[in-house]
C-alpha cells in the first residue's frame, strides 16, 4: 500500500530539483488571482499558463499547475466572503456564512477561518493521498451509476434544508434550477428547450449562472448603501481579527476534519468533485450544529465546512488523475494535457512504475499547502481592502469583470447573456424569498442526476430494486444517505418531545 | 374591499410563480413533442408535476394571506437605480455585440458611475476609461477568443 523506498526516491527527486520549486510562488500567485476575479476562473488560469509549462521539466511542470490549482482553490473563497460571488461552483458553500460575516463586519476573521480549513482541507487529503492513493483509485472504479446517482441526490440533499422558513419556496427554487440545468441536448442526444439555437445545445452554462444569481442579483440590492460594511469602524484591514479568525477555526477540528474527509471521497469521483462536496459537507455542518439557527446568517462553522471540502477535494481529484488517468474537472483536465505534453501517460501503470514520481507531487502539493498558509494570508490582507471601495465604484466593476469573464469562460455571448438573464431572476428570487442558491444546486447538477438515473435505468432494464440489492455499494452509500437524513429529523422530533414534557411538568 | 385586496395582492411574486410554472409546462411539451419514450421523460416529467403542484400550492398560499394582511409587510420598495441598472446591464450586453465590447464598456461603466451617484465628470471619464482598457485589452491579451472592439480593430 506504502512504499518506502519510493518515497526516499521522491524526497531526493524534490530536493535535488531546485526548478521544481521556483516555480511553485509565482503558480500560487496566479492561482490567487484567477480564483478571486470574478468570472476568471481556476481551469481558465491554468489553461493560460499551460504553454509556458513546455519549457520545463516534467516535475517542475506539474507542480508549477497544481500551485495555480492550490491558490485558485482558495482563491475562490475571497469573493465568495467579501461580495458573495463564488468564483467557481466549489466555494457556493461559502457564500452561505461567509457573506453575512463580512456585511457583520466579520470579513477578517472569516477570510482567515477560510485560510486555515483550506490549508488543513488540502493537507488532510493530501496525506491521506499519499497512503491510500491506491486503494482510493480502486474504489473509485468501483462506482457505478446507482452509486454516482446517490452521490448527486445527496448533494441535492442541501436544496431542502436551505431555507427553513418558507420549505415550498426553497424546494420550487430547486426544482426549477434542475429544469433550467437539462436545458440542452441530453444524454441520448435528444434536443430540449433549445428553440433551435446552437448556443443553447450545451445547455445553460453553469458558472455564467451562477456569477448572475449570486453576484450580480446581489450586487443590485446593494445599491441602496455605499459600502459593502456599513459600520466604518469595521472596515479597516486588520491583520489580528485575520490571525483570530484563524485560531478560531482550530477551535472546530472535527468540522474541518469531516470537511476534509468528505472532499477527500466526493473530490475523487470524476465529474462529481468539489461542486458536491461542499454542498455535502455544509449540509451535514448544518445538520449538525444548527441548534440555534445561526447557520445562513453568519456561522464560522459554515465556512470552515465548505472550505475544508472543497480544498480537499483537490487532493481527491488528483487521486483520479494520477492512478486512472481520469481527469474529474477542468483542472485536471488541463493537467492530463501537460502529462501529454510530456510524454506521460497517468494511470495504473504509471502508478506502479513511476511511483517515485507521484509520490514526488503529492509531497510538492502537501508543501504548497504550507506555502498557501503564508501567501494566502499575505493575499487575503490586501485583498480585504475591497471593503473599503465604495459601491458605486465596486458594483459597476464587479458587472464589467462578471460579464467579460463569463465570455472568456464561454468563448461566445451565451456567458454574458446568462450573466444578465440569470441576475434579474436571481433579483426577483431574492426579493420574494426564494433561495438562489437551490436554483444554482439544480442546474449545477441535473445533468449528472439525469444521467446516473437513466444509466441506471438502462443498465437494468428497468428493475432498479433487484439491482439496488445486488450491489453492497449502492446500499451502503444508500444507508448512509438515509441516516444523515434521518437522523437531523429523528433528533429534532425528541427534542419537539422533551420541551412539550417539561411544558407540561411546568404546568 | 375589492381594492383593497388589489393593492395588497403581490403581483410581482405571483408572476413570478406563474412564469415558472409556465417555464415547466413548456419544457415538458417541448421534451414530450421531440420523444415520448420513459428514458426521455423519467426526470422531466415529475419535476415539472412537482413544479406544478409547488407552484399552486404557493399561489393558494398568496390568495389565502390577502386576509391576514401579511403578503406584502415584508417587502422593501425598489429603489429606481434597480430597474435602470438593469436596463443598463441589458443594453451594455446588446452593445457588445452591436458596437464592441470597448465603446460599451465605457458606456455601461460612465453611465451606472453616474447612477450610483457619481457626479465628478472627470472622474467618471478616467475611471470608465481605464477600466474599459484594462479589462478589454486584458481581455483580448489573455484569452484566444476575438473581442470585438468599436476603435481598435483585432490584431
Amino acid at each position: 500500500m506504502f512504499n518506502v523506498e519510493a518515497l526516499h526516491g521522491a524526497t531526493s527527486l524534490l530536493t535535488n530539483d531546485v526548478a521544481a520549486w521556483l516555480v511553485v510562488p509565482p503558480g500560487m500567485l496566479i492561482g490567487l488571482i484567477f480564483g478571486t476575479i470574478p468570472g476568471l476562473s481556476i481551469s481558465i488560469g491554468m489553461a493560460i499558463f499551460l504553454p509556458l509549462t513546455l519549457h520545463m521539466d516534467f516535475l517542475p511542470a506539474i507542480l508549477f499547475l497544481t500551485a495555480i490549482f492550490t491558490g485558485g482553490g482558495f482563491g475562490c473563497a475571497i469573493p465568495a466572503i467579501l461580495m458573495n460571488i463564488p468564483g467557481t461552483s466549489a466555494s457556493v458553500a461559502t457564500t452561505f456564512d461567509g457573506y453575512p460575516m463580512a456585511r457583520r463586519g466579520e470579513h477578517n476573521s472569516a477570510l482567515g477561518t477560510a485560510l486555515v480549513a483550506s490549508v488543513i482541507g488540502a493537507g488532510f487529503s493530501y496525506v491521506t493521498l499519499l497512503l491510500f492513493i491506491g486503494p482510493i483509485a480502486n474504489l473509485v472504479l468501483k462506482l457505478g451509476p446507482s452509486e454516482m446517482f446517490l452521490v448527486s441526490l445527496w448533494g441535492m440533499s442541501l436544496i431542502a434544508i436551505l431555507q427553513e422558513g418558507f420549505f415550498s419556496r426553497g424546494l420550487l427554487a430547486g426544482v426549477f434550477g434542475l429544469s433550467i440545468g437539462l436545458i440542452g441536448v441530453s444524454d441520448l442526444g435528444v434536443f430540449r428547450g433549445t428553440f433551435g439555437s446552437v448556443y443553447l445545445f450545451d445547455g445553460v452554462p453553469a458558472i455564467p449562472a451562477l456569477i448572475g444569481m449570486f453576484a450580480a442579483s446581489e450586487l443590485f440590492n446593494l445599491i441602496s448603501d455605499k459600502y459593502l460594511i456599513i459600520d466604518e469602524q469595521k472596515r479597516k484591514m486588520n491583520l489580528s481579527e485575520i490571525l483570530a479568525g484563524m485560531k478560531k477555526a482550530l477551535n472546530y477540528p472535527l468540522v474541518i476534519l469531516r470537511g476534509g474527509a468528505i472532499g477527500t471521497i466526493i473530490g475523487a469521483i470524476p465529474g462529481v468533485g468539489s461542486s458536491v462536496a461542499n454542498l455535502v459537507s455544509y449540509a451535514s455542518t448544518k445538520r449538525q450544529y444548527n441548534k440555534d439557527k445561526t447557520f445562513g446568517k453568519g456561522d464560522q462553522r459554515g465556512v470552515i465546512a465548505s472550505e475544508s471540502a472543497n480544498s480537499s477535494s483537490e487532493g481527491g481529484s488528483m487521486a483520479t488523475l494520477l492512478a486512472l488517468g481520469i481527469p474529474g474537472g477542468g483542472g485536471t483536465a488541463i493537467m492530463l494535457a501537460a502529462f501529454a505534453a510530456h510524454d506521460v501517460t497517468g494511470g495504473p501503470r504509471f502508478l506502479s512504475q513511476n511511483t517515485d514520481v507521484v509520490y514526488a507531487i503529492i509531497l510538492g502539493n502537501l508543501v504548497q499547502v504550507g506555502l498557501l498558509a503564508i501567501m494566502g494570508l499575505a493575499f487575503i490582507f490586501l485583498a480585504s481592502s475591497i471593503v473599503k471601495v465604495p459601491l458605486r465604484f465596486l458594483i459597476p466593476t464587479v458587472m464589467v469583470m462578471a460579464l467579460l469573464g463569463s465570455y472568456a469562460h464561454t468563448g461566445n455571448m451565451v456567458g454574458p447573456a446568462t450573466v444578465v438573464i440569470f441576475s434579474i431572476i436571481g433579483w426577483v428570487m431574492r426579493r420574494y424569498n426564494y433561495p438562489v442558491a437551490a436554483t444554482v444546486i439544480g442546474i449545477l447538477l441535473a445533468n449528472m442526476v439525469e444521467g446516473e438515473l437513466l444509466r441506471s435505468y438502462q443498465l437494468t432494464s428497468g428493475r432498479l430494486f433487484s439491482y439496488i440489492i445486488d450491489r453492497p455499494m449502492t446500499l451502503l452509500l444508500l444507508v448512509i444517505f438515509l441516516i444523515s437524513l434521518s437522523v437531523p429529523l429523528i433528533r429534532k422530533f425528541y427534542e419537539q418531545k422533551m420541551l412539550e414534557t417539561k411544558k407540561r411538568l411546568s404546568k | 374591499m375589492k381594492e383593497n385586496l388589489l393593492k395588497r395582492t403581490d403581483f410581482g411574486h405571483a408572476t413570478f410563480v406563474v412564469f415558472v410554472i409556465c417555464f415547466h409546462v413548456w419544457f415538458l411539451i417541448d421534451v414530450w413533442g421531440v420523444s415520448s419514450r420513459i428514458e426521455h421523460l423519467m426526470f422531466v416529467a415529475p419535476l415539472a408535476f412537482v413544479a406544478f403542484g409547488l407552484g399552486a400550492f404557493i399561489l393558494i398560499s398568496l390568495y389565502k394571506s390577502l386576509d391576514s394582511q401579511t403578503s406584502q409587510v415584508n417587502l422593501k420598495p425598489i429603489d429606481i437605480r434597480i430597474p435602470l441598472i438593469m436596463f443598463a446591464l441589458c443594453a451594455y450586453l446588446v452593445g457588445m455585440v452591436f458596437v464592441g465590447f470597448d465603446l460599451s464598456t465605457f458606456l455601461f461603466l460612465s453611465c451606472s458611475l453616474w447612477l450610483m451617484g457619481e457626479r465628478r465628470l472627470w472622474v467618471i471619464f478616467f475611471y470608465s476609461f481605464a477600466l474599459t482598457v484594462f479589462c478589454v485589452f486584458g481581455l483580448r491579451e489573455m484569452v484566444s477568443l476575438p473581442v470585438p472592439t468599436f476603435f481598435f480593430a483585432e490584431t
